[in-house]
């Protein structure tokens, strides 16, 4: 697995692609799917490449003029700032896309804030979703929460029966961003991210809501948020020593390798004081994509179009735990098959950090607020952090 | 070492926290009694050096289910297997093999170049080429590494440098300011007769280096040889930022990359911490006097 | 004696410019870098000066520096502290000298991100164990979550892999103190407290200078033992320059930002140790 994969024109016809991915936990799947590439595709050999850091390793890539053949990437502000700067090819119209929810190439348009280009081919998805403890709801007798109201009330039961409600894991940054995520989509106001760019809304103001809601639900945590990290939570979860956990679909196979015999339910709440119902907040787990430059354009689009199959699309989902990208492929998983009508009827918005400016530490002022548990603070601290970056990035 | 050297007396600050008083003992040169108050503050304050290892040992052999007791209990059934787990799951050999390479290769060229380069400017400094590079050199210590990280990171993979060998060369190239240091201190305390007696005898400079110069230099080469070897192997730093084939990561950063997979087998993560520190603690107990008495020469000059 | 000469330039010619080409070249290109927009990737173009600018509006930057220089005095302060205590209890006369002396210096051996990790799990779980068994409230949650606290976990830490080395060194000085230096003191009556402080500290002077600077220019470096403790955080309790630096300009495409950063920390840091190196000096000649 040198560097330089695929660079070596191939002697005897065969062309060597490179799959530069950032997803560890998918390697395995991967490996599998290149098996059954390769096999009906004897022309083409495909090499995995995972590596953690891995935007920073791809970055240098780019700068060295070695783009790998085929990249894997998360939708998240990163890949809006690599497809922002022109890095990756147009794939308006192509095959791979047939066949894919509407929804997903919207949300990979949105992501990156462009309407006419579309660069790259959602292949996965994922949720944030309130996860619960099944078996601990059932023998205290609890509905599931949809509303705000409920989710406190919720808490408050469990509490008052001497459980704990939510397991919340501060010590890392980026999983108080997931609980941010989870909470703010719905208590912003229409076309609020557009507006702030435009300098007409503040995050002092706008984020004051999703802010007070995220301090109040602190006052049913487990014993030590701020010392408790990600792996700490979904222990947690899996031994029943929490009843709720506001995280990604991604935690529940990390929950699972704890305790596979756990039940897991998953619900999407209405986090704003309205009774509309709440759209589901989900992301692109992996988007597959050509650099503009890069070499074997034709073998990497069949590769890419081969993952967007019908039976890749199922291997995808369960071997991840993710979403396909697919509507007509139904995942095994049934907590995940439930949440899928969210995305079938095409009920779901962005996760907001992906709005973000690369250069805002969020995962880091959210911990500090939490800390300080002043809701205002938050607002006025990333508000601070945005104008800064801004001026940075339009230099 | 000996036991004839002098004592002082003194107040010892009970180390992290350990909640014991300061005590006073009162010694004379010349009284051969043992002081064991000293010695059990002093055993009491090793603990703190200890104590890790005994969490990091007992969370090591511990299975899933007692890691939810106390991090202080000894395990109630040990769990040998999750080193063999853990060798599996983060490809343990392969690991150590890239760090074993860098570590080797790095002592190595590092001893051999930077000896020799010390020693030419040790023995040309009345000219002022020499001069100047000796304070060039000596300039660039202070620039710390944070400073080049980011253009070095362009620079060694627009060379293809973003692999062992190319750590191995640029250990042997950022170690040179302090050896050549050390080396020019040394080498003036050898007498150029020795040398000029071999320029007399048609030896070529290689030849008088290797035969002459390079055996006088022994405890200093002991000194490089340590620093060289601790240096590169417990680096993060430079490898997270130089190296992007994962199957090259070294010890250290094969730890760092397999956060996210360790998950919630905390046992799996310090099974494998405990086997990325163990050969460096081996190589310690065996050569314990020597590493310590070269890192001491390396910091006092 | 000209092949000699020739060899002589040659070999020294190749050291510099080796180490030209991959230490003072990429300094110099950060400073390049520094006066453009360059993400590390694509088009790029001059602002001048304007990074500069920025840098010094900028809050993440002022918290940094506060927080690595706090951090990097306290914890040489401590770490000098205990390791004079360390040497001049291991220089005493006590039973099984080699042992402890060897498990002392074990720190200056590890990883310290490795350590990191140990220490991490330690401040996380069982220190909060203890904490909540004795019914202390304070210690009862783990630190590295505490804004106002995680700092001392990393000094903990930083002091606990430092210290080996400066015992070592200080244990290296006290055994240059003659014996009867000693035995005039004991004469004149000097004992215990007075005697360290007017005869056996004097004469340590020197290496206290070595100590100092070396744990100074060390612990401002400071990186390993934060990324496997605290990332940086809570919010950006922790974030040393380093890690700034890092973080930044890999991830968040600051790479020219973080070259201005970066360079005016190499300007910080080369007055502090010069003002070290001259204070130090004028003391010791006192």
């Amino acid at each position: 697995m040198g560097a330089c994969a695929g660079d070596d024109e191939p002697a005897d016809g065969v062309v060597t692609l490179e799959l530069f991915q950032n997803k560890s936990e998918a390697i395995g799947v991967y490996d599998e799917l290149i098996a059954q590439f390769e096999a009906e595709n004897p022309g083409i050999r495909v090499e995995q490449n995972n590596v953690p850091d891995a935007l920073s390793v791809l970055r240098s890539r780019l700068v060295k003029n070695d783009p790998p053949e085929v990249v894997a990437l998360n939708g998240d502000q990163n890949f809006r700032g690599l497809a922002q700067a022109g890095v990756f090819r147009d794939h308006t119209g192509a095959p791979a896309l047939d066949g894919l929810n509407p929804a997903a190439v919207r949300a990979l348009q949105d992501l990156t804030q462009q309407d006419d280009v579309l660069a790259g081919v959602p292949i996965t998805l994922n949720a944030q979703v309130l996860l619960y403890d099944v078996d601990l709801f059932e023998q205290a007798g609890l509905a599931v929460p949809t509303t705000w109201d409920e989710v406190v009330a919720t808490a408050r039961a469990v509490q008052d029966a001497g459980g704990t409600p939510f397991a919340f894991t501060y010590k890392d940054a980026w999983t108080a961003q997931a609980v941010w995520n989870t909470i703010t989509p719905q208590t912003l106001p229409e076309g609020f991210w557009d507006d702030l760019r435009a300098g007409d809304a503040t995050l002092t103001d706008g984020l004051t809501e999703a802010a007070t809601k995220m301090v109040e639900l602190l006052d049913y945590a487990n014993a030590d948020p701020f010392g408790t990290d990600y792996n700490g939570g979904n222990t947690a979860m899996a031994r029943g020593e929490a009843s709720m956990y506001l995280q990604g679909i991604w935690a529940i196979p990390a929950i699972r390798a704890v305790n596979p015999d756990v039940r897991l339910g998953a619900a999407v709440v209405q986090w704003a004081d309205s009774d509309e119902p709440a759209a589901m907040v989900s992301g692109i787990d992996q988007v597959l994509t050509t650099v503009e430059g890069a070499a074997h354009q034709a073998e990497a689009e069949r590769f890419i179009a081969f993952l967007t199959t019908p039976e890749s699309q199922q291997a995808l989902s369960d071997g991840l735990a993710v979403f396909p990208a697919r509507p007509d492929v139904e995942p095994a998983d049934d907590l995940l098959a439930g949440l899928k009508t969210y995305l079938d009827e095409g009920r779901i918005t962005g996760f907001p950090e992906h709005q973000m400016l690369a250069g805002v530490n969020l995962g880091g002022a959210l911990q500090t607020f939490l800390y300080s548990r002043d809701p205002r603070s938050l607002g006025a601290q990333l508000q601070a952090e945005w104008d800064a970056a801004y001026e940075r990035e339009s230099l | 070492m000996t036991a004839a050297t002098p004592t002082a007396p003194d107040r010892v600050v009970p180390l992290g926290g350990s909640g014991r008083p300061a005590r006073r003992a009162e010694l004379y040169p010349g009284r051969r009694r043992v002081n064991w108050w000293l010695t059990a503050v002093l055993v009491v304050c090793s603990a703190s050096v200890l104590v890790p290892f005994y969490l990091a040992v007992v969370t090591a052999l511990k299975s899933p289910e007692q890691l939810g007791g106390s991090p202080w209990a000894l395990p109630t059934e040990w769990r040998w297997d999750n080193f063999g787990t853990a060798i599996e799951v983060v490809d343990f050999p392969r690991a150590l093999g890239n760090s074993a390479v860098v570590t080797a290769g790095a002592v190595v060229l590092t001893l051999l170049t930077n000896s020799l380069v010390g020693w030419v400017f040790a023995r040309n400094m009345d000219r002022r080429f020499f001069r100047f590079g000796f304070y060039f050199l000596l300039a660039a210590m202070f620039i710390p590494f944070p400073v080049i990280m980011l253009p070095l990171v362009k620079q060694t993979s627009a060379l293809g440098m973003d692999s062992l060998w190319g750590l191995v060369l640029l250990y042997a190239i950022y170690n040179l300011p302090f050896n050549t240091l050390l080396y020019t201190g040394y080498v003036r305390s050898i007498p150029y007769e020795l040398e000029e007696a071999a320029a007399l005898d048609g030896a070529s400079p290689v030849r008088r280096f290797r035969s002459v110069v390079f055996p006088l230099l022994m405890p200093i080469n002991a000194t490089v040889v340590i620093l060289a070897a601790l240096g590169a192997w417990n680096d993060f730093l430079m490898p997270l930022v130089v190296l992007s084939d994962r199957a090259q990561y070294t010890l250290p950063l094969v730890q760092y990359a397999f956060q996210g997979q360790f998950n919630t087998q905390y046992s799996l993560a310090f099974a494998s911490y405990l086997m990325a520190l163990a050969p460096m603690v081996l190589v310690y107990v065996i050569g314990q006097k020597w590493i310590i008495g070269g890192v001491v020469r390396g910091s006092v000059k | 004696m000209t092949t000699s000469r020739r060899f002589a330039y040659t070999v020294g010619a190749v050291a510099l410019l080796a180490f030209f080409a991959f230490h003072t070249l990429p300094a110099l290109q950060g400073f390049f870098y520094s006066l453009t927009n360059y993400r590390g990737y694509g088009d790029w173009e001059w602002v001048g000066l304007k990074n500069y600018e920025l840098l010094f509006s900028d809050a993440r930057v002022g918290r940094a520096y506060r927080f690595t220089f706090g951090f990097a005095v306290v914890a040489a302060v401590l770490t000098n502290v205990i390791s004079l205590a360390l040497a001049v209890g291991l220089n005493g006369r006590i039973a099984f000298r080699r042992t402890l002396r060897a498990v002392f210096f074990v720190p200056n051996i590890l990883s310290l991100l490795i350590v990191g990790y140990i220490f991490n799990f330690i401040f996380s779980s069982a220190v909060p164990q203890i904490g909540s068994a004795l019914g202390v409230e304070a210690l009862s949650t783990s630190i590295l979550g505490n804004p106002d606290l995680a700092w001392v976990g990393i000094v903990v830490v930083s002091v606990w892999g430092a210290s080996a080395v400066t015992t070592i060194i200080y244990l290296a000085g006290l055994q240059t103190v003659p014996v009867e230096v000693y035995e005039a003191a004991s004469i004149d009556g000097a004992t215990g407290w007075r005697r360290f402080s007017r005869v056996t500290f004097p004469i340590l002077m020197p290496f206290v200078t070595i100590n100092t600077l070396l744990t100074v220019k060390g612990f401002l470096m400071v990186f390993d033992q934060i990324i496997a403790m605290t990332g940086g955080g809570p919010g950006d309790a922790t974030r040393s320059m380093s890690v700034l630096i890092f973080s930044a300009g890999f991830n968040a495409g600051e790479f020219a930002y973080q070259s201005a950063n970066a360079i005016i920390f190499f300007v910080v840091i080369a007055l502090v140790s010069l003002f070290q190196v001259r204070t130090m000096r004028s003391r010791e000649r006192v």
